[in-house]
């Protein structure tokens, strides 16, 4: 097939578009073979669009939902109360610095903790509408990662390693499962309007998957897809004229080549991206919201209203069948508590507390969370220790993650610190561990979802190596054993 | 041997584990190791290992003798392999069979040590029971000393000598010797080669490869009006002297070895971290070497040991070409190295290790990462191999004598030179050191008076104790003061905005007037330019091989070396030392180089496969990155030989490859071949070869980002052609659209230079380049993919920068025809397309030019009528360029953008027939 073009089939295959899945060219590519070359790896091989895909065992979830919160939040001050902390206020303790700074005393925690809902779970007062919702989460206190910095371990929790260029979590999903809305991207990632935090694009990279397999950035303030309208002014009317001549020639240049799909393709780029302007905008009019839910994410509240309004778009898209959302919050990590932690962290959860419990209360009142796999996580945690008597330092050995939905166990707690915090000590879970556990509940099997690249079988958590593993645990149901 | 390597599952998944750990946190690499091995279901570990338990004591007992020197009964005791090869007796050790093995027999009996030295415990003896009988674990391959590889691996074709095939006898008429092995694949299948592509669509295309420009349109009429036979060599060799040459092949070698312009860690929108100046003259290195046709063995050469080709370290002037051969070694620079603020030496090894890749891929078409944990499982590459090539970098990449980006980087001038600057320099910094030093004694004055004010507010009880405390170190604030500094540490915190606030009208004026003198002396200071170079710190150090690749795990001592599978016999190198350099790149190159060896043939055969591929749009070797046995098969293996051979005995020149490859008739044949009109006797190829593999017409093949950029820029009639210096600044505005940072640019026409000019990062591409495959840069890419996405659509149609081209391709349109609509539909497809409109296209484009020019016209009236209010013109975007001011342009004007907008979106502008 598709003789005339150099590339063989390899980049025939990535020609689809944003989904354009049409069922015979699926099947032409399925039964391909896609071997030699990059490409996927399992003998299973899989269509290289965003056509619905099956995984490797049924899903029990459809879509995810990623709450990246940039900095380190302070598990000790917001989900795991340490009464020996607390106790030891002031003690010095052997503590690795992990930045070589002086050694410092243990510091309490000045937040007040209660227990939430049936299952008792704990929050400080800091976050009153996660606690609230006590009995949809699954906490996990005993995560861990394996660097203790903003550039590091943002990498290793999306892509696995410490290593730029590699494809994201939600590139991987994506490629595996493709996604329901042909008229959108499968994989979105909703910014803050004021920029990226450190790691940046990479944490929306498809690396070397393809490139339809990569977020797409949506944007919380006007046009959400960049260059979907166009950037310098033109008036009404002119955009369909070119379109319209567009159309003619390509399709002149389409017989040319009859043989060459991907011409044919790019024909239908352009109703498709005409499709996107219509789909995006209608799929993120957010003034059709009930004033009741733009309350209830705050948007009427200038202090909630950025965050609020991403975590409302992510619910849109999750309507809509985007397969994965990632929100990514305001930059300069926000969560980064070097110094006056007792004022700035009640600034950070109190802009993020109400709109992250309104996504998982909203999404369950519209019987969405079941098959939503919604996660709150940072890259790390924070010291037990003090740093400069008002702050605490990094933390990779331990921290705590909320996930709620997609047959995750709902008010249950999972694993322990040690007695101070400092490192996870009781059923640890690693960020890896994390990855293959979602993987895990959208179906795919982490140990053989696989592609080849320069040569090496690639997969998300490298499992051989790191031994990363599915965390039954937490799951309602026993893990699929493949 | 297989079955008598027996590692454990325990050690399998330990060495695993803190493998992986290589780019982690080095604290835990201990930590992990002693979890899994204390987890249950370890019990193996109880079972002796040869590295852990046995060799300490032979170690102790029987290397006095058998330690590879003294070789007592030619029995060498180092290692299993050697263990496993024995002696004069035989085998000292058999597996599973501890009463069949010598070594046993013989510390039983207490024949050995002999005499008087000391004999082994019952507890060893013992342990070297339970060793033998358990199968002999040990962490390295027993044939690690004793190499595994065969005459059979040195067999595969790609691992052996050049030997220069006989061009095959064919029916066809060939143009070139190229073509009769062409020839002679197809007619195998009894198939033929297409006819010659039509000249304008043949030469849009020789432009495109070799240049990466399209013809302008005078450019493709002179040629079409030369009927000289040779017209179309001419213009080859006009094309090959072209230092547009250079830019075009710079970016297919660069994309190879990965070349960013940053260095550190890459992750952040505007903000780029380390030590980048210089880094520019790598990538000029490479233009240049290309345009002048610089042998490939000599541009090797010069980037792997420019360094130690030419005398730098004395205080002679730097030449030009001291200069040149220094930036040659920017080659191994450009791997990410964050060693400037992340000290640990985990990261030090992750940056060798990627530029152990990197070089294999770039230039050996090999994968050697897999041989730095263990022998290749594809690749007849041991691990020994690797760190006896790495061994040749390390005097470089000296990990006790690293160099962060900054102290390593070299002034591009001679220390005489620089020496007076520095002095200049320093006596300016002194200067402003002194006056900081001023306004910082202000500034702490008032701020010691505010904050005493704030102490005051403190309750009585405290007050006094907080202030000893305040003045205690941090470390050595008792428990009891740290708790009461960090409980006021808010109420006492002076913020800076207040203290610039608290300041008196008279310590403002006189901090300002110390910090605008400050500023003043910082534009004195004056720089050098510098460069990234690579060169050998200190003397060589030992380098070991590393147990599963962990940097903790030291393995034997290794010297060092090549690959054996590209060797007749394992031989020793020759390297000469120069007197502050080891002289072991230079024995690198000098191995990779050195004609009639299988290592030339390989590096020959991977270069030639790369300038193949880029010419025909597939290698014939299709997985270029890879030649090696888990790559793929060549579709022409004679035709490979044959080139290579040619290339390497033409003096490994580049040109002339590329002027042999692009006058064949298999590159002058058309894309579209008519399958209708094939003789009758002849096959199908559709059935034959539907991948068209053997060539029977040319490929269809996508335009690379930055060759869609640069078409445009010419198309649009604004390429600035300036070449080399430091790259064009980008900027990445809020929105997620990253563009030209007009802030920054040094000429107002700088943002329309090439596109291999423009600041190259990792993952923060220019929004149209990113969309159109321009890689994420983590070592190497040796081809580009090519996709077709519905962003593509939107970006050529909206994107600021699309727009701005085709605005300026509409102004280069009106200039040159005027206002009559068939001169101006015919510029634009001459220009965009290098051909004329045919009469629909014609009739389309001139419809197209009266809606809009009627479009433009409603909406002035519109506009008009809303009296300024806009009503009638879409959304606005925020673009930061300069513009046009409005109504400059008739609506018929600006009718033209949207013609020459539309041909930028067709895909004909896309693709080289």
């Amino acid at each position: 097939m598709n003789e005339t073009m150099g590339f063989s089939r390899r980049a025939f295959l990535e020609q689809s578009g944003l989904g354009l899945g049409t069922v015979a060219l699926a099947t032409l590519l399925t039964q391909d073979g896609l071997l030699a070359e990059d490409g996927p790896s399992s003998t299973a091989s899989r269509p290289l669009d965003l056509s619905t895909k099956s995984g490797h065992f049924p899903a029990r979830a459809k879509n995810v939902v990623l709450l990246m919160q940039s900095g380190g939040p302070s598990h000790m001050d917001m989900f795991d109360p340490k009464p020996d902390l607390q106790k030891r206020h002031g003690a010095t303790v052997a503590i690795d610095s992990l930045q070589g700074r002086p050694r410092e005393p243990l510091m309490a925690s000045p937040f007040k903790f209660s227990h939430y809902g049936e299952s008792g779970m704990e929050f400080s007062e800091l976050v009153p509408h996660l606690g609230a919702l006590a009995d949809e989460m699954c906490m996990i206190r005993s995560m861990y990662t394996f660097d203790p910095c903003h550039a590091g371990a943002p990498l290793i929790l999306f892509t696995g390693k410490l290593e730029f260029g590699r494809p994201t979590v939600g590139a991987w999903v994506s490629y595996a499962l493709g996604t329901e809305n042909q008229d959108l991207p499968a994989y979105v990632v909703l910014p803050d309007i004021a920029g990226h935090n450190t790691a940046g694009a990479a944490l929306w990279d498809n690396g070397w998957l393809p490139a339809l397999y990569g977020g797409t950035e949506f944007r919380p303030i006007g046009s959400p897809v960049v260059n979907l309208r166009a950037a310098r002014p033109l008036p009404k009317g002119a955009d369909v004229n070119d379109l319209a001549l567009i159309g003619k020639l390509n399709e002149q240049y389409r017989q040319r080549f009859p043989r060459v799909l991907e011409l044919e393709s790019r024909i239908r780029n352009y109703e498709l991206a005409a499709r996107m302007q219509v789909a995006a905008e209608k799929h993120l009019d957010l003034t059709r919201e009930t004033e009741e839910t733009r309350k209830l994410y705050g948007l009427d509240d200038p202090v909630t209203q950025a965050y609020g309004t991403q975590c409302l778009m992510a619910r849109r898209l999750v309507e809509a069948g985007v397969r994965f959302v990632q929100i990514m919050n305001k930059p300069h990590n926000p969560w980064d508590h070097h110094s006056h932690l007792q004022s700035r962290l009640p600034n950070e959860c109190g802009a993020t507390d109400k709109p992250s419990a309104a996504l998982i209360t909203d999404l369950k009142r519209r019987g969405l969370l079941d098959q939503t796999v919604v996660v709150w996580i940072g890259e790390f945690g924070r010291l037990p220790t003090s740093q400069g008597g008002t702050g605490r330092d990094h933390n990779m050995h331990a921290f705590t993650a909320l996930v709620a939905g997609g047959g995750f166990k709902a008010g249950h707690i999972h694993g322990a610190t040690d007695d101070v915090g400092y490192k996870a000590a009781v059923d640890k879970v690693s960020v890896l561990d994390l990855l293959a556990t979602i993987l895990h509940q959208v179906g795919l099997d982490h140990n053989h979802l696989a592609y080849r690249h320069n040569n090496i079988e690639e997969t998300l958590t490298d499992a051989k190596v790191t031994q990363a593993r599915v965390v039954g645990e937490v799951l309602e149901r026993d893990p699929v054993v493949t | 041997m297989g079955d008598s390597y027996v590692v454990s599952q325990l050690e399998e998944r330990t060495i695993a584990a803190s493998r992986w750990w290589r780019a982690s946190w080095v604290v835990l690499v201990g930590a992990v190791a002693v979890a899994v091995a204390n987890s249950p279901g370890t019990s193996r570990a109880a079972e002796p290992q040869f590295e852990r338990d046995i060799l300490p004591i032979l170690q102790a007992k029987c290397l006095k003798c058998h330690d590879g020197k003294q070789l007592k009964g030619e029995l060498d005791l180092r290692s299993l392999g050697s263990i496993l090869k024995g002696g004069e007796s035989g085998p000292a050790v058999v597996t599973v069979k501890p009463d069949e093995s010598l070594l046993l027999e013989r510390v039983v009996s207490g024949d050995m040590p002999p005499g008087t030295a000391e004999k082994l415990t019952p507890a060893e003896i013992e342990l070297i029971r339970a060793w033998i009988a358990s199968g002999l674990m040990a962490t390295e391959s027993p044939d690690a000393t004793v190499s595994s590889v065969t005459a059979e691996d040195r067999a595969f074709w790609s691992f052996r000598s050049l030997s220069r095939p006989a061009v095959p006898e064919v029916r066809g008429q060939p143009r070139t010797l190229i073509d009769s092995f062409i020839f002679a694949k197809l007619e195998g299948q009894n198939l033929s080669l297409a006819s010659e592509s039509d000249p304008r669509r043949l030469v849009r295309r020789l432009y495109f490869d070799l240049l990466g420009l399209p013809p302008s349109p005078q450019e493709l009429e002179a040629f079409l009006a030369d009927t000289a036979s040779d017209a179309y060599d001419r213009l080859v060799d006009r094309l090959l002297a072209s230092i547009h040459f250079g830019e075009r092949w710079a970016r297919h070698w660069l994309d190879t070895v990965g070349y960013t312009d940053t260095v550190s860690y890459d992750g952040d929108t505007n903000f780029v971290p380390g030590f980048i100046k210089g880094r520019w003259r790598y990538r000029d290195y490479v233009v240049d070497s290309l345009n002048a046709d610089k042998p490939y063995d000599q541009f090797l050469t010069e980037q792997i040991a420019g360094d130690e080709l030419v005398s730098w370290r004395d205080d002679a002037p730097f030449d030009d070409e001291v200069v040149s051969m220094l930036a040659a070694t920017g080659f191994w620079r450009n791997s990410e190295d964050r060693s400037d603020s992340a000290k640990e030496v985990v990261y030090k090894w992750s940056i060798l290790h990627e530029t152990m890749q990197t070089f294999g891929t770039s230039v050996l078409g090999l994968t050697l990462r897999c041989a730095r944990c263990h022998s290749h499982k594809h690749e007849p590459i041991p691990q020994e191999d690797y760190y006896r090539l790495l061994s040749l970098i390390t005097p470089a990449f000296n990990i006790e004598k690293w160099k962060a980006p900054k102290e390593r980087a070299l002034p591009a001038l001679s220390a005489a030179d620089k020496a007076k600057i520095d002095a200049r320099n320093a006596a300016i910094e002194k200067e402003n050191e002194e006056l900081t030093k001023q306004a910082k004694a202000v500034r702490d004055a008032r701020l010691k008076i505010m904050r005493d004010a704030k102490i005051a507010t403190v309750p009585e009880a405290d007050r006094q104790a907080l202030r000893i405390a305040l003045d205690a170190k941090v470390q050595e604030r008792t428990p009891k003061q740290a708790t009461l500094v960090q409980h006021y540490a808010e109420q006492i915190d002076v913020t800076k905005e207040e203290l610039e606030k608290g300041l008196s009208d008279t310590e403002r004026a006189n901090v300002q007037g110390l910090e605008a003198k400050v500023a003043e002396g910082k534009k004195r200071l004056q720089d050098h330019g510098w460069i990234q170079a690579v060169y050998d710190v200190g003397s060589p150090p030992a380098t070991h091989l590393l147990k599963r690749g962990d940097f903790t795990r030291l393995g034997r001592e290794v010297e060092p070396g090549f690959l054996t599978v590209l060797e007749e016999t394992v031989v020793k190198p020759k390297i000469v030392p120069l007197p502050a350099s080891s002289g072991r790149r230079t024995a690198l190159a000098k191995w990779l180089t050195k004609p009639e060896t299988p290592a030339a043939a390989l590096v020959a055969r991977v270069i030639v496969n790369r300038v193949w591929q880029h010419l025909m749009g597939v290698g014939i070797v299709a997985s270029s990155e890879n030649l090696g046995v888990s790559g793929s098969r060549p579709t022409h293996p004679e035709l490979l030989e044959w080139l290579a051979s040619e290339f390497v005995e033409g003096g490994w020149r580049i040109k002339p490859l590329v002027r042999q490859i692009v006058t064949s008739a298999v590159y002058r044949q058309t894309s579209r071949r008519d399958l209708d009109s094939r003789a009758d006797d002849e096959a199908d190829p559709l059935q034959v070869d539907p991948g068209n593999q053997l060539l029977w017409q040319a490929r269809l093949r996508r335009l690379e980002s930055e060759a869609i950029r640069d078409s445009m820029l010419v198309t649009a009639g604004v390429f600035d052609s300036k070449m080399g210096g430091p790259p064009v600044p980008i900027f990445y505005k809020k929105d997620g659209l990253a563009s030209y940072d007009m802030d920054k640019m040094r000429t107002p026409t700088a943002k329309w230079r090439r596109t291999l000019y423009l600041f190259q990062r990792r993952v923060y591409h220019m929004t149209l380049m990113g969309v159109f495959d321009q890689p994420s840069v983590a070592g190497s890419t040796c081809r580009r993919a090519s996709s077709a996405v519905a962003l593509q659509s939107l970006t050529l149609l909206n994107d600021d920068v699309a727009m701005e081209l085709a605005e300026e391709f509409g102004k280069r349109v009106y200039a040159s025809a005027g206002s009559s609509v068939e001169e101006q539909i015919e510029t634009a497809f001459a220009c965009a397309l290098g051909r004329s409109p045919d009469d629909a296209e014609r009739e389309w484009s001139a419809d197209l030019l009266r809606q809009q020019t009627q479009v433009y016209r409603e909406a002035v009236e519109d506009v008009a009528a809303a009296s300024n209010t806009g009503g009638a013109l879409g959304e606005s975007g925020e673009s930061k360029n300069d513009r046009q001011p409005e109504g400059s342009q008739g609506p018929a004007e600006k009718a033209l953008m949207h013609l020459c907008r539309v041909l930028f979106n067709s895909s004909e502008f896309l693709y080289i027939e």
